[in-house]
């Protein structure tokens, strides 16, 4: 038996419309072991986040058809649940951060409620008792005068802060696996380094299995154990973060990795570019994916698709030149 | 040095008076720029950068006559703009641009591209149709898109094209100073490279002077020769990109340098975390703005008003631990 947090198996996502059948998802692997944080990267529209949603059992079908081997959540398989049963994890054993705290919170409810109807939902306590644990909790995701912010409503609070109280809120039930979805995106600098402080903190103390996903691959190199690297619907690259980031294989991750700007940059140097952007979904271009854009393409990647292929040192490649000259 | 100031503020002031308050009471006032003092030269990239709400686009709107400033001075080509009206300011307006952070949101939807990137001579005046055409599929060329795409309308493209839309949209007209608040924020990562160096190739072939309002470190180290870090509607340090990269010196400066996450897992940087949220704008402290999250306050930080002062050639700073 193995110990993952989550597991997910061959999982496909399709969303057919007038115009054509757009492949969301095509196939991904992904597991997450205990107390792990793993990254899950790429442009938008790659699929990150249908990929959380789906494995959260929380696309609406129709319009999304959703198929996979197997969806494993510590172990059970959580894959066609029905409704009432997926609601009694969700919140409890696996729980989420969105990007955007203003919309995911109530504007009509303080925080403090809001924080109180997760542990009202999940365990039978009493009112006092979820009151004194969700102000613990204010005090732990770091939200000075807990008590008084416990009444306050999300509109008094700032970006920060409401990230927190969404933290605080994903941690109430202690879950195993937290699904952060581009959890700072929507802060500043300054702001951003302290969240993904206590994100990092409340993993390491409470054990949890973090799901990263991210745009930012400097997020990823600050908070990841190991990384996927997700386009157009695949994955394209998986590794640990170190090896991922001294010294990534695919054509990819290379550029996405040149094209972020670092602070250690010489002044007055160019921008790398990786030239055109993601395929539209409806039309995908034969054989490998990325192979309009990348400039080490041959025959070969024209005609058709690169197996994932995991090299000795555990590293899985989509390439078919990297997975050639590693042998 | 014989750089040319295309443009100069002088003590700029911007408030937004609040709406709600009772009669008598004292009113309360936004500060969104405080004593802005800056020179932009002709031909530079001069960057602006600061947390949200820290009056970077206030700054930039005034610079461009579309706020008008509370007292101070906004000098452009030697002229007074903030204080001219109506058609004298329309002129002057002429040789300035702006392009937006969300591409899709500045670009009207029922226009074509062709309706959209000639709209600036069809305001300006004098061109017939055959002349627009013509300098719209040139500038279209330039910014990567082509004769092909004019009959197309603005949301059959994708971010990054629509970016190079606004632009050339911004260009037309051959303006002097453009400002581009946040131009690649919205787009992806592997977008964001194409359009900064389009900006750039840009600039050097038609020589025009950008406000670089970005939030960005990185990019800003990258292509600004000249720059100012805001904090709370005040400019904290001020000078030449390479002497503040190089020699950060205001605390708040060090701080968001080193809150800047970078893909480096060699080896790990310490950092320093600021703690609490920048506070309101509304009725701010007197001294100091960044007191209540400074490492390094006093106790009377909050009372001694602390103005830039010149540390090095080309170099500001505006904290009294610094300044002899």
């Amino acid at each position: 038996m193995n110990d993952y947090a989550l597991e997910i198996k061959n999982l496909k996502v399709i969303f057919p419309n007038e115009a054509g059948i757009v492949r969301a998802v095509e196939g991904v692997n992904l597991n997450l072991q205990k107390g792990e944080c793993v990254a899950l990267v790429g442009e938008s529209g790659c699929g990150k986040s249908v990929t959380s949603l789906a494995s959260m059992n929380l696309l609406t079908s129709p319009p999304a058809i959703v198929r996979a081997e197997d969806i494993r959540l510590c172990g059970e398989s959580i894959l066609g649940l029905p409704d009432k049963k997926m609601q009694a994890i969700r919140g409890k054993r696996i729980s989420m951060i969105f990007q955007d705290a203003l919309s995911s919170l109530n504007p009509v409810m303080t925080v403090g409620k809001q924080i109180d109807e997760i542990f009202k939902r999940h365990s039978k306590i009493k009112r006092s008792e979820a009151r004194r644990k969700s102000i613990e909790l204010l005090k732990l995701v770091g939200v000075p005068d807990a008590e008084t912010r416990y009444k306050a409503f999300p509109h008094e609070l700032s970006g920060g802060m409401r990230q927190r109280v969404l933290i605080a809120m994903a941690f109430a039930c202690e879950p195993e696996v937290i699904i952060a979805d581009e959890p700072t995106t929507a802060l500043d600098v300054t702001i951003q380094a302290q969240v993904l402080e206590v994100l990092k903190n409340m993993c390491r103390m409470k054990s949890t299995a973090l799901l990263l996903i991210t745009h930012d691959l400097s997020v990823v190199a600050n908070m990841a154990d190991r990384v996927y690297v997700m386009y157009s619907g695949k994955i394209v690259e998986a590794a640990e973060t170190y090896p991922l980031f001294t010294n990534p294989l695919h054509p990819y991750t290379k550029g996405l990795m040149a094209s972020v700007a670092g602070i250690d940059d010489e002044a007055g140097s160019t921008f790398v570019q990786i030239p055109d952007t993601l395929p539209n979904p409806m039309r995908k271009p034969q054989g490998c994916y990325f192979n309009p854009r990348c400039k080490y393409a041959t025959e070969k990647c024209k005609e058709a698709m690169p197996p994932l292929k995991t090299l000795d040192n555990g590293r899985q490649i989509r390439c078919w030149l990297c997975a050639e000259n590693s042998n | 040095m014989d750089k040319e100031i295309l443009l100069k503020t002088e003590n700029l002031n911007v408030d937004f008076k609040m709406k709600d308050g009772l009669p008598f009471v004292k009113k309360k006032f936004v500060r969104a720029v405080t004593d802005v003092s800056v020179e932009i030269f002709r031909g530079e990239t001069f960057g602006l950068v600061g947390e949200s709400g820290c009056g970077k686009s206030t700054f930039a709107n005034a610079t461009l006559g579309l706020l008008r400033p509370s007292s101070g001075k906004v000098i452009f080509c030697g002229k007074d703009v903030s204080s001219l009206k109506g058609a004298k300011l329309k002129e002057e307006r002429r040789r300035m641009q702006k392009i937006f952070q969300d591409p899709a949101a500045s670009l009207n939807p029922r226009f074509s591209v062709l309706d959209i990137v000639t709209e600036p001579l069809l305001i300006r005046g004098g061109y017939n149709k055959e002349e627009r055409r013509r300098l719209a599929i040139e500038m279209l060329e330039k910014v990567g898109l082509s004769e092909a795409d004019l009959p197309r309308s603005a949301s059959e493209f994708s971010g990054g094209q629509q970016q190079r839309i606004a632009i050339a949209r911004s260009l037309i007209i051959r303006p002097e100073y453009l400002v581009c608040d946040e131009p690649v924020s919205a787009l992806d990562v592997s977008v964001h490279a194409q359009i900064l160096n389009l900006l750039v190739d840009l600039q050097r072939e038609m020589g025009v002077t950008y406000l670089f309002i970005s939030h960005n470190l990185a990019v800003v180290k990258k292509i600004c020769s000249r720059m100012a870090i805001m904090y709370l509607g005040k400019v904290v340090e001020y000078g030449s990109t390479e002497k503040i990269f190089s020699n950060p010196l205001h605390p708040y400066t060090k701080a968001l340098m080193s809150a800047v996450l970078d893909t480096d897992v060699t080896h790990k940087k310490e950092r320093i975390i600021l703690k609490g949220d920048v506070s309101s704008p509304v009725n701010p402290p007197a001294g100091c703005r960044f007191c209540k999250r400074c490492p390094v306050a006093k106790e009377d930080c909050e009372k001694v008003p602390c103005m830039l002062e010149e540390v090095e050639t080309d170099h500001f700073v505006a904290c009294r631990f610094i300044n002899k």
